[in-house]
């Protein structure tokens, strides 16, 4: 895992410097653009500020050390350090992460049991088409068409995650009330897609579970039907399930990102893209590190509840 | 007696019928299957021909009709049914204090359709000038089908041309992922050890990564001078650079499960080389799996794009893709007085169903034994 | 009306299945009894419609599969059931199954679930339906998984099945089926995965409780050395059909039907000349589906006349006592 994320700062690096160019190069061409003077001066001060002039790999080692004792170096756009921008808006980033993983969860594990246990019935045809449209809507998509169904048929904006009364307050009661109100359209507009995904991958694992020997043979012994789904096959269809946190997280984060743009979220989604416009080499780096780390340590978790709940892997493990 | 020759004979066709023909007919059975793979022949037929189908210059301005609303089709007026569908013109008006246009249609103008008609100038496969249209009105009149846009261009002919970039994105996306994974799968399920090692942890790390920041950073990497048929390809590379790791995986794992068959052993034993035993006993035996996984990765190109370019980060306009036409909708304000601009995201919608449609299909006649 | 003192009786008993592509007759008109102690051999080559013919008896054909006919189950209280009526989830036939008809299956690698370890899908078993406490079932499956012969079963009761070997797997699921002392045991292949030494204990092993328990087996094999082994009469299936009945004498040393006597030609023998090749029946054997008219196996009979075999079905006949015979060379 350290290996991974140890990947991920490269990458992450190596991504950052790769537009040709700097953000300086920018800044000064808008400067020329407007018709100001460039100072030659101001712009060799802020070189060595930023250690643009150094060697790359030397640039990528400051930068890992400063990350590494907390540091993540500021935003050019903002001129203010990376690290406040970050924590400003991760509290929410993760929250909305893991709503949106219980949701996924909640919907999709009973409708996958309902439509293997009920295969080719109406509630299960209905699923299935539901499903496969989910799967083919990008989610930005699906988050335009909500807008503005809101706003043609309600009259109201469903964007962001509060009321302009509390977008600067103080955390409270009141607050937080206002949060839970706002999280359902982003949840069901970022989980759509992995819940579609899950449904059909719940359901095919629970088909070719119901369809093995030793179901047939706990039939055989009068162990009834409901009994029957949920004591076996549900336990090991809920393994893939577990393991799917690995592509599922990626992808609610992914999924995310481009959401919380159209839907204009106070995630980290949002600071990526304008910092990527503005080639905001820091934050840009720090926010994709952010967003990597997360989905990797929540990969992580999952192996460890995998290996809680299939005892052949634990006994594997035991054995070696 | 006929008759029952005739059975025998049925069954003997069942067992010496090929794998291929066995999963066509497989396949047929597959209703959604046809129906998906039915609409997307006819995407890609009409954007093969998308001068010939679109009705107008994709970038010709109509300054009159700026956010016109699609005109309607009608074969009724006043006088009853007439054969030659027609269209009525528009009558703007400008609301004083807001300044928004709205426009009704206007019947005592009526402009009909006429089939193979002249009308603006195009070249075919940019090779053939012509000026032959399937369908259009005389020249005075005007027909947009799906509405136009903030310049006043027609939305109908605009989606049309937009679908030749983002369909054949999602094929050329895939070809190049095909290759990676082949190579890389190949490599790593076949000679196994550190090599697949390697390559097995590089193929975590890229899945544990969110792929749309990862194509963000990478799209915002490309230089914003490059013309656009670099920028074309780079974002093509962009996407297969996530897009290979499940083709390699799919490689490696029914590599691995072959490798211990039993005509694997015969062929080695036999002397053949790693390369003849690959391509000649290997890939035939899982092209079928292979078929199914690439037709299941093309719409995840095809979002790929759509979402990239939405946001700015992809194909730039004049360019035109779904995903650039969509960039339009982006204000939710603009969307609620003129939906129309969501038609190209209905096409994304039914394209990438259909590419499931089909996938799924061919995914159960994949096994046709079973 | 129970005389001959019967266990279960099979009425031209019909299992079709439902497919696109046809109808697939996999059971066509069953009929046999089983006599209370007794072991019943069911025989015939892979497809032929033996583990369709157990499963209808239990009610658990798989979709689309549909039963028909008689089953009729004499139970201990002189009552008579028919299973086929029954509704195949209903509370009356899972009162049976596991109680008083058990069933253990060819692969005892997949048949035990591998979540769960083997004491509790034994208990499982035993509290559906028994009315004891968990600690009681607990001490009686212990006490099972001795009587089959598990070494330390106090310890092996925790195990998970991928822990135990394929022998003592198969034990655990006799185990399972026996522990509710059974009137009916239904042994699908139960040898045929496994080496042939243990096989052999296994065989022995179910000989030994039979005669303890004092229950009726039915025992599906393609195995004609095992049956010799175990069975006291034998039936042989061809494709969904039975084609020869009779006492294990009479098939060993008088089989009549000419797939009989293929079948029994197929197994080697020691101390027959080395050279001699083992005769092989040709051909495989076809889907039932649309089926051709007149016997069954006449494309593949050695005996074969035209005009005669390929156009009517030969009927089911009793050429002696306790021998019955489905072909027109004896009729």
């Amino acid at each position: 895992m350290v290996i991974v994320l140890w990947a991920v700062s490269i990458t992450a690096f190596v991504i950052i410097q790769l537009p040709p160019g700097d953000f300086l190069t920018s800044y000064i061409m808008k400067l020329e653009a407007s018709g100001q003077i460039v100072d030659e001066a101001e712009i060799a001060a802020l070189r060595k500020q930023y250690d643009l002039d150094s060697p790359i790999h030397l640039q990528y080692c400051k930068w890992m050390w400063k990350m590494l004792h907390g540091d993540f170096g500021k935003s050019f756009e903002w001129n203010r350090p990376v690290r406040d921008l970050i924590a400003e808006r991760l509290p929410l980033t993760v929250t909305i992460s893991i709503f949106t993983l219980i949701f996924t969860y909640l919907l999709a594990i009973p409708i996958g049991i309902y439509s293997a246990a009920r295969q080719y019935s109406i509630g299960d045809y209905t699923f299935t088409v539901f499903g496969f449209i989910g799967l083919a809507t990008p989610g930005f998509l699906f988050a335009l068409i909500l807008m503005f169904f809101f706003y043609r048929y309600f009259g109201i904006s469903v964007g962001g995650l509060f009321s302009p009364q509390y977008q600067l307050a103080d955390w409270s009661g009141a607050k937080f009330i206002d949060l839970l109100k706002h999280l359902p359209i982003p949840v069901l507009v970022i989980g759509m897609a992995g819940t579609a995904g899950l449904i059909r991958i719940m359901r095919g694992c629970l088909l070719d579970e119901l369809r093995k020997q030793y179901v047939i043979t706990a039939r055989a012994k009068g162990v009834s039907e409901r009994r029957l789904l949920f004591k076996y096959p549900v336990r090991v269809a809920i393994n893939p399930i577990a393991s799917t946190i690995g592509w599922l997280l990626p992808g609610i984060v992914s999924g995310q990102t481009i959401v919380a743009i159209v839907l204009d979220l106070p995630t980290v989604g949002p600071l990526l893209f304008r910092s990527l416009v503005n080639q905001d080499m820091y934050l840009a780096g720090s926010s994709i590190m952010i967003l990597a780390f997360l989905t990797v340590i929540g990969t992580f978790i999952s192996d460890i509840l995998l290996v809680w709940l299939d005892p052949r892997i634990r006994y594997e493990k035991q054995a070696r | 007696m006929k008759n029952k020759q005739d059975k025998t004979s049925l069954e003997e066709k069942y067992y010496i019928a090929s794998q291929w023909q066995l999963m066509w007919r497989k396949f047929k059975k597959h209703k959604l299957a046809i129906f998906g793979g039915t609409i997307l022949s006819i995407f890609y037929f009409i954007t093969i021909f998308c001068g010939f189908f679109s009705t107008q210059d994709i970038y010709k301005r109509h300054t009159q009709y700026i956010y016109a609303p699609p005109q309607r089709i009608h074969f009724f007026d006043e006088k009853g049914f007439h054969l030659r569908p027609f269209v009525y013109g528009l009558k703007r008006k400008i609301d004083p204090v807001t300044f928004r246009r709205t426009y009704t249609e206007d019947r005592t103008k009526k402009y009909p359709i006429y089939f193979f008609t002249h009308g603006d100038k195009y070249r075919l496969w940019n090779l053939f000038p012509t000026d032959i249209h399937l369908f259009g009105v005389k020249s005075g009149g005007t027909i947009f089908i799906f509405g136009t846009d903030k310049l006043g261009r027609d939305l109908f002919s605009r989606n049309l041309h937009a679908a030749r970039i983002s369909l054949s994105i999602g094929l050329v996306g895939v070809f190049l992922s095909f290759i990676l994974g082949c190579i890389l799968g190949g490599i790593s399920g076949y000679f196994g050890g550190t090599v697949d090692m390697v390559i097995q942890r590089v193929i975590e790390f890229l899945i544990s990564i969110p792929t749309i920041p990862l194509w963000m950073c990478l799209a915002a990497a490309l230089p914003p001078h490059w013309s656009p048929i670099k920028v074309y390809f780079g974002i093509t590379i962009i996407l297969s650079i996530v897009g290979w790791c499940g083709l390699a995986r799919v490689v490696r794992g029914k590599l691995l499960e072959l490798r211990e068959e039993d005509f694997v052993m015969a062929a080695k034993i036999a002397g053949a080389t790693d390369y003849r035993i690959i391509t000649r006993h290997l890939l035939p035996s899982f092209l079928s799996y292979l078929i199914v996984n690439i037709t299941l990765a093309i719409p995840s190109m095809i979002l790929g794009e759509t979402s990239l370019s939405f946001l700015g980060l992809g194909l730039q306009p004049p360019v035109v893709s779904w995903g650039v036409l969509l960039q339009d909708a982006q204000n939710v304000r603009s969307v609620a007085l003129h939906p129309w601009l969501l038609i190209p995201g209905l096409f994304v919608i039914i394209t990438v169903l259909a590419f499931n449609f089909m996938g799924d299909g061919l995914r159960d006649a994949a096994d046709p034994y079973k | 009306m129970n005389n001959n003192n019967s266990l279960l009786e099979l009425k031209n008993l019909r299992t079709y299945f439902y497919l696109d592509e046809g109808v697939l007759k996999a059971v066509d008109g069953v009929s046999f009894k089983i006599k209370r102690e007794k072991t019943l051999g069911l025989v015939g080559e892979s497809g032929c419609g033996k583990s369709v013919t157990a499963q209808s008896i239990l009610r658990i054909v798989p979709h689309p599969g549909k039963t028909e006919g008689e089953i009729l189950f004499y139970q201990n209280n002189k009552k008579v059931i028919d299973l086929a009526r029954l509704d195949p989830f209903g509370k009356e036939i899972r009162n049976i199954r596991g109680n008083e008809i058990t069933m253990i299956f060819q692969e005892p690698m997949t048949s035990l679930s591998p979540l769960h370890t083997i004491g509790n899908q034994i208990m499982e078993a035993i509290l559906l339906h028994q009315k004891i406490n968990k600690q009681k079932a607990r001490r009686l499956a212990i006490e099972m998984l001795d009587k089959v012969g598990i070494p330390i079963p106090s310890q092996r009761i925790d195990e998970y099945p991928h822990q135990l070997s394929g022998g003592l797997r198969q034990r655990a699921m006799i185990a399972m089926a026996l522990c509710c002392k059974p009137n009916l045991l239904i042994a699908d292949e139960p040898t045929t995965a496994l080496d042939v030494t243990v096989q052999a204990q296994i065989l022995e092993l179910m000989k030994d409780l039979q005669k303890e328990f004092g229950m009726s087996i039915i025992y599906i094999t393609h195995n004609l050395g095992v049956i010799a082994e175990i069975t006291d009469e034998v039936a042989v299936m061809y494709l969904g059909k039975i084609v020869e009945y009779g006492s294990i004498d009479e098939i060993f040393h008088n089989p009549l039907h000419p797939y009989t006597v293929r079948l029994l030609k197929s197994i080697p023998k020691v101390g027959r000349k080395a050279r001699m090749r083992l005769e092989s029946i040709k051909g495989a054997v076809p889907l039932p589906l649309g089926l051709p008219r007149g016997c069954r196996f006449y494309p593949r009979c050695p005996q074969f006349k035209e005009g005669l075999c390929n156009l009517d079905n030969p009927p089911l006949v009793e050429v002696q006592e306790k021998h019955k015979v489905r072909c027109f060379l004896f009729g």
